[in-house]
């Protein structure tokens, strides 16, 4: 039977729990971490719908995070503007680079989306780079200040992490609306078998448009949040990398599964954080995103029809059958 | 009037006539079947009928409505359905989640409103849970709803893809192959439960293999070969029809299948 | 002028081809764009620069011989623990993709563990001597380049026309299981065919540091992204196209820069690339999908 709370929802809502209280647990340095987790775990949640739900992998994702990040930051170094005018702006120009990513797509599948993808946020990185006038170029934006909310500048980081923790309730509250309503089923129809969608009457391209579209906009809103943490934004930061890192959370989490992307974004952001401890490792943190990806890749395939929902459920379910198998012998 | 009406359909791939002024009509109540050997080209047939295909010339009327050359969307609104030669689920979703997929033109709410919850919203998703309650019961699948529909067995995944083209309401089900791959046992089954569909829906296009089955359950047969119509009728006659006899076994076949007679 | 940028278009587009050829090899065949191939670009200029500065001294040929070896190593290691796996279970492509760029996550962050983030002098050949072409002025190792990668292209082309395993990476590119029902050494030849990917990615490597004089950790993604967008324009999975894309975009990237700005020419590339992929998202040479109902 169908259950009102699964199981997944009480993880989600230990989750949030656990970081509501978090703020009082924790020194400014790890605090500032957590908040990194927040933003991730939006950027990873605004793929993971695209990815999981949609099907459509993005190796360019990066893109609408540096677009949301540098349209609140150049708003506030134009106009100094307050951040509730920001948002609104940062939701339309990343919901309309969606747009014109998602235009390609009526003419092009598989393989080609991965190169448009890519070539995409290539584009938007030498944009960001070389339009010195509005984005200051290789430079960069400083000393961009906290969230300023209808005039309220935010005074402590806890005040941040606080608003920030809002925008992941939110957003995984709106991904899991969306995935239980026609749009959610529809691009799960699409992303499982097209042609028989198709035949189900289902068009392809308004809903691919729609769904890039929304993606675009959690994940520039998670980049908005980025530039406001950071107080600088520059070029160098939103490279191939970045999407890469959002990958990795995604495939770690599950695709599809949002409950998953919020550990995911917890484990690969505080991880490379943890190693920073040994100054060996250090050097090679970053490692880690590349071994987890070749490794969830390697243990996944082995469940049969489970090949789009896995992740760490998978990967415990693999470890608790190699027990049970050991103990067997 | 008749339920559906075929006008000199042609459609070519390059140099290849896949299929040839085809023309034929369905009646309202009954079962219609479109028979040939390998490659006669109905499945293109079908193709052509629910808009993945556009014909190069020709008419198809339903019901009174050209629906020549829409779009597939358009073709389900309007009151065709289909399933799949090999089966296409969606199978990373449940069964409950498939017949939803079928009904989704149905589904009086829009992107915009998916988004939140909201009465309208609410409202109609309410009526597609007890619309699928009622399909399910028909396909006698209502155990299997929270499955994920690739882990049901081989037939019960054909009546779900059935289920999920009736739930669409259509006027016509166009049935690609359905009894591939069933033993007879079940084959007698399905020729029964593809009877009854009858009740659900005003007419059946049937594309199938098995000539016991056709035989058994049609109305009226039309044969293709090669693209172009051979032969059109009641069983009885086509199974006495010497260009069908020649086409499915070949001349000399055909001539040996008399002399043993 | 126009003659000197073809020189150094022809001479930047032999490096891209070179790279390209080696995403074109393992997409023929598997359907799999290799991302792992840029960071074995990178990691090859890195070797030969740590095997130059360490081990081998003055001798380039034989730093360039081993760093050849290793890269085929590299390549063939890639494909066993990387895309094998994954292969054989029968998983969808999308799966072996984000593999290899976990591959080419962990081969960059190596080289940067390793080699640091400064930009270093590397080894040439033949410095400062030039030949006067019609008025454009070609370095020797400009020309040294343009007919390695003549003869490498001719090599590839006879390779894979005449000789068995030729033949038999044709086939595989045509139908991998009927490959594997007809007794063919399928991961064999695959993994052959990874370790020759890198190692034209490793010539490519080592001949833009020459041509540069200089290395950076930088390299990889700026070359493994030009070139991967060269295959694209050529038409994915055909090598004729990968050389043809490359030679087009580094002819045009310099026209560009010659004639108008440095900085403009960084967009020409993509904004080649998307051009052809809306008017003709298979490229030059490919060929169309078609969709089977």
């Amino acid at each position: 039977m169908k259950k009102y709370l699964d199981t997944r929802t009480i993880i989600f809502l230990i989750i949030m729990a656990g970081m509501a209280v978090a703020p009082f647990l924790t020194n400014p340095y790890q605090l500032r971490i957590l908040i990194s987790c927040e933003l991730n775990m939006i950027f990873a949640m605004s793929l993971n719908l695209l990815m999981g739900i949609g099907g459509t992998v993005s190796f360019g994702h990066a893109a609408f995070y540096s677009i949301g990040a540098y349209t609140t930051a150049c708003l506030w170094y134009h106009f100094g503007w307050d951040y509730s005018t920001n948002f609104l702006l940062v939701v339309l120009i990343t919901g309309l680079a969606g747009l014109l990513l998602a235009l390609p797509m009526s003419r092009i599948t598989g393989r080609y989306v991965t190169i448009i993808t890519l070539s995409f946020a290539e584009i938007v990185n030498l944009i960001i780079r070389n339009w010195d006038p509005v984005t200051l170029g290789q430079m960069g934006i400083v000393g961009i200040p906290n969230i300023t909310l209808f005039g309220y500048r935010f005074k402590t980081k806890i005040q941040f992490f606080y608003f920030a923790l809002i925008f992941v309730f939110i957003t995984y509250i709106l991904m899991k609306w969306l995935v239980d309503s026609k749009l959610g089923r529809n691009l799960q129809a699409m992303r499982d078998d097209s042609i028989a969608a198709e035949a189900m009457g289902i068009r392809l391209f308004p809903n691919k448009v729609i769904v890039f579209t929304i993606s675009a906009i959690f994940a520039g809103i998670a980049g908005s949040l980025y530039a406001h943490l950071m107080t600088y934004v520059e070029p160098a930061t939103f490279n191939a990398n970045l999407s890469f890192t959002c990958i990795s959370i995604v495939v770690v989490g599950g695709l599809g599964n949002f409950t998953g992307t919020l550990i995911g974004a917890l484990f690969l952001t505080i991880l490379p954080e943890y190693l920073r401890r040994f100054d060996f490792l250090f050097k090679y943190r970053m490692i880690a995103y590349g071994l987890v990806l070749v490794i969830v890749m390697w243990l996944n395939h082995s469940i049969p029809g489970l090949k789009l929902k896995q992740g760490f459920a998978a990967f415990f379910r693999k470890l608790l059958h190699r027990k049970a198998a050991e103990e067997e012998v | 009037m008749s339920l559906l009406e075929v006008k000199n359909l042609t459609i070519r791939f390059g140099g290849l006539v896949a299929v040839d002024d085809l023309s034929f009509t369905m009646e309202e109540g009954q079962i219609t079947s479109l028979i040939g050997p390998n490659g006669a080209g109905k499945t293109t047939v079908i193709n052509l009928l629910t808009g993945f295909y556009t014909p190069n010339e020709g008419k198809v009327i339903l019901d009174g409505e050209d629906i020549t050359g829409a779009s597939t969307d358009i073709v389900v609104s309007k009151g065709l359905s289909r399933t799949f030669q090999n089966i296409r689920l969606f199978s990373n979703m449940t069964v409950e989640d498939n017949i939803l997929i079928g009904m989704q033109h149905r589904i009086g709410y829009g992107s915009f409103l998916s988004l939140f919850p909201n009465p309208k919203k609410i409202e109609w998703e309410k009526r597609a849970k007890e619309e699928t309650t009622a399909i399910l019961e028909r396909v006698d699948l209502s155990k299997y709803r929270y499955e994920k529909s690739t882990s049901l067995p081989y037939g019960k995944q054909r009546k779900l893809e059935i289920g999920r083209a009736l739930v669409a309401k259509p006027k016509i089900l166009l049935l690609d192959e359905p009894a591939a791959g069933m033993n007879p046992v079940e084959k007698k089954e399905l020729s029964l439960f593809i009877r009854s569909l009858l009740k659900d829906v005003k007419g059946i296009l049937l594309i199938e293999h098995d000539m016991k089955l056709v035989m058994d359950i049609s109305d009226k047969i039309v044969v293709l070969n090669h693209g172009a119509k051979i032969c059109e009728g009641k069983p009885e006659e086509v199974q006495n029809n010497q260009e069908v006899i020649e086409a499915y076994l070949g001349r000399k076949g055909a001539h040996n299948n008399a002399a043993s007679k | 002028m126009l003659l000197q940028i073809l020189v150094n278009g022809i001479s930047l587009g032999s490096i891209y081809a070179l790279t390209a050829i080696g995403y074109s090899l393992i997409y023929s065949i598997l359907q799999l764009i290799n991302m792992s191939n840029a960071a074995v670009f990178l990691t090859s200029a890195v070797i030969f620069y740590a095997l130059y500065t360490s081990l081998t001294g003055s001798s380039i040929l034989l730093t360039f011989i081993l760093t050849l070896m290793a890269a085929g190593a590299i390549g063939y290691i890639i494909e066993v623990i990387a895309i094998r796996p994954i292969r054989e279970k029968g998983d969808s492509n999308t799966y072996a993709l984000i593999s290899s760029i976990g591959v080419k996550t962990i081969l960059e962050q190596i080289c940067q563990g390793t080699f640091g983030s400064e930009i270093k002098q590397f080894p040439t050949l033949l410095d400062g001597k030039y030949i006067d072409l019609f008025g454009a002025r070609t370095s020797a190792i400009q020309i040294i380049i343009i007919t390695t990668t003549l003869l490498i292209l001719g090599f590839m082309s006879w390779f894979t026309q005449n000789n068995r395993v030729g033949r038999g990476l044709r086939a595989l590119s045509q139908n991998l299981n009927a490959c594997h029902l007809m007794g063919m050494p399928v991961n064999t030849l695959i993994g052959v065919s990874f370790a020759v990917g890198s190692m034209l990615a490793a010539v490519s490597g080592v001949a833009y540091c020459m041509y540069l004089k200089s290395i950076s950790i930088s390299v990889g993604s700026a070359i493994g992204n030009k070139a991967f967008a060269a295959t694209v324009l050529g038409g994915i999975g055909e090598l004729k196209g990968a050389v043809v894309g490359g030679y087009i975009l580094a002819i045009a990237e310099n026209l560009v820069s010659g004639y108008w700005s440095m900085s403009a020419s960084n967009f020409i590339s993509f904004g080649i690339l998307i051009l052809v992929l809306i008017i003709r998202p298979t490229g030059i040479f490919g060929r169309k999908e078609q969709k089977k109902v």
